[in-house]
């Protein structure tokens, strides 16, 4: 009757009205059932994820050079104020530098002469891929760069990013045109390393703060702040001995590493193909045995979840 | 068109490399101020459907968790739109502290709907010195997109 009462343009107004309300239930609905799904790391998640991605690379790439020229321009302001005491410091690095190329001829020298004795097979060098940094993802939910070579340029999940001889991150996410480098400092990165002097084994784990931290240390650690943290040989995911970064401090126990690289000198990486398993997931499908390496072992990797 | 084209380029700024030392870590939610301009100058072209596609593209942009930020878009916009009276009525300061509360709400959301999904808590004090820039943004913001819709919206 109430119904009857409201008038032709009044039906219409509460039809509207209860299709809105139905709409917002709908939409909620819908985005708890993309948490679940995207929970369970679903196919179709993650083929949507990439195909967004490569859709979006283009304005990512644009966008991403100004951002450059900027920079470039800031540094290049900085340099010209800090050019004398710049000079001195380069002066000083000098002779050390040349003393130290000395001591190396010398050793590279003997190196070779020992390689000869002993009939030593050299290892190949390991393939890369330079890639631009075209994307810098930073909120407290995740660090993470999208970097502007995918899958047909063969990036491939678990890859080791590197920055020079340091270690940057790996690869989460591939689609085609552009990928993910998960930072060592995102709460999802989980890395086992070694702390140089000492050979303390670790697990670096990120928290999405500056430096991550150092978990499940092994042993009696005598650990210094500025020791220096490498990667280690366990889970066959990187080769041993890549700078990760040294040790900055200690509070409530938990040792915090300060990286190598920081983000903001990032401009182009590497992305390196060891031929080792690489940081995989266990819902991953394992990657296929290496075939570079003779020793084998298994490539099962840490589990970045 | 333009609101979602707007709120889209906020999308596409959560990831544009800053090379800043130390802003990097912090750089808060863009969209989120995207939504709550749009939804109170012009909830008529910032629908339902328009506010949780923003948030799916932020959440695959930002590797968050998928559905988060098209849950938070969604209720934002229907607060928002609930309040409108309130916002048009009230002096920009006002409008700022609501959206302090707001964007504190939500935040909060975004760490517990994180923290069940992924299985760890990050560290809130980051998430307070996001909140801080993203109210400092707020006017900055709210100015620009003003203008954008006296630009491309004055006889809509």
């Amino acid at each position: 009757m109430r119904i009857k009462a409201l008038g032709a343009t009044g039906r219409l107004t509460l039809v509207r009205a209860l299709f809105h309300r139905f709409a917002f239930a709908f939409l909620v609905c819908a985005a708890f059932i993309l948490m679940v799904l995207g929970k369970n790391e679903g196919v179709l998640i993650e083929r949507t994820r990439a195909v967004v991605l490569d859709v979006l690379t283009p304005v990512f790439d644009v966008l991403s050079r100004p951002a450059s020229a900027v920079s470039n321009s800031v540094n290049f302001v900085r340099d010209m104020t800090n050019l004398r005491t710049e000079n001195e410091r380069l002066k000083a690095e000098n002779q050390r530098l040349t003393h130290w190329h000395t001591v190396a001829s010398k050793l590279s020298n003997e190196n070779t002469v020992l390689h000869q004795q002993l009939n030593f097979v050299p290892e190949p060098d390991p393939a890369f891929i330079t890639a631009r940094v075209i994307g810098d993802v930073a909120s407290g939910f995740g660090q993470s760069l999208l970097l502007g070579a995918g899958a047909r340029d063969g990036v491939r999940k678990g890859q080791a990013v590197v920055s020079g001889e340091n270690l940057v991150g790996y690869i989460s996410q591939v689609a085609d045109h552009v990928s993910r480098l998960l930072l060592l400092t995102d709460i999802n990165a989980h890395l086992p390393v070694i702390v140089d002097s000492t050979h303390t084994r670790a697990i670096l784990s990120g928290d999405n703060r500056d430096m991550p931290r150092l978990d499940y240390l092994s042993g009696n650690a005598n650990i210094q702040v500025g020791d220096v943290v490498v990667t280690s040989a366990s889970g066959a995911a990187f080769p041993p001995g890549l700078t990760v970064g040294t040790i900055s401090g200690v509070s409530d126990g938990v040792y915090r590493v300060s990286p190598a690289v920081t983000r903001d000198q990032l401009e182009y990486v590497a992305i390196v193909d060891y031929g080792l398993g690489g940081v995989q997931s266990f819902t991953d499908k394992p990657p296929p045995p290496p075939t570079r390496r003779g020793k084998g072992g298994d490539a099962k990797g840490v589990d970045p979840n | 068109m333009v609101p979602f084209l707007v709120s889209f380029a906020l999308v596409i700024l959560t990831v544009v490399p800053t090379r800043l030392p130390g802003f990097a870590q912090i750089s808060p939610s863009w969209p989120m101020l995207g939504i709550f301009y749009w939804s109170i100058y012009r909830p008529d072209l910032m629908p339902l459907g328009g506010a949780f596609l923003i948030g799916v593209l932020a959440d695959i942009v930002a590797d968050t968790p998928i559905g988060i930020n098209a849950l938070l878009f969604l209720l934002i916009r229907g607060i928002v739109v609930g309040q409108r009276r309130f916002f048009l009525t009230n002096a920009f300061p006002m409008a700022w502290a609501a959206f302090g509360v707001i964007a504190l709400g939500s935040l909060g959301l975004n760490w517990l709907l994180f923290a069940l999904v992924q299985g760890h808590a990050v560290d809130p004090q980051i998430l307070l010195w996001q909140y801080v820039i993203l109210m400092g943004l707020f006017p900055l913001v709210t100015v620009v997109m003003a203008y954008t819709q006296m630009v491309f919206l004055k006889d809509v």
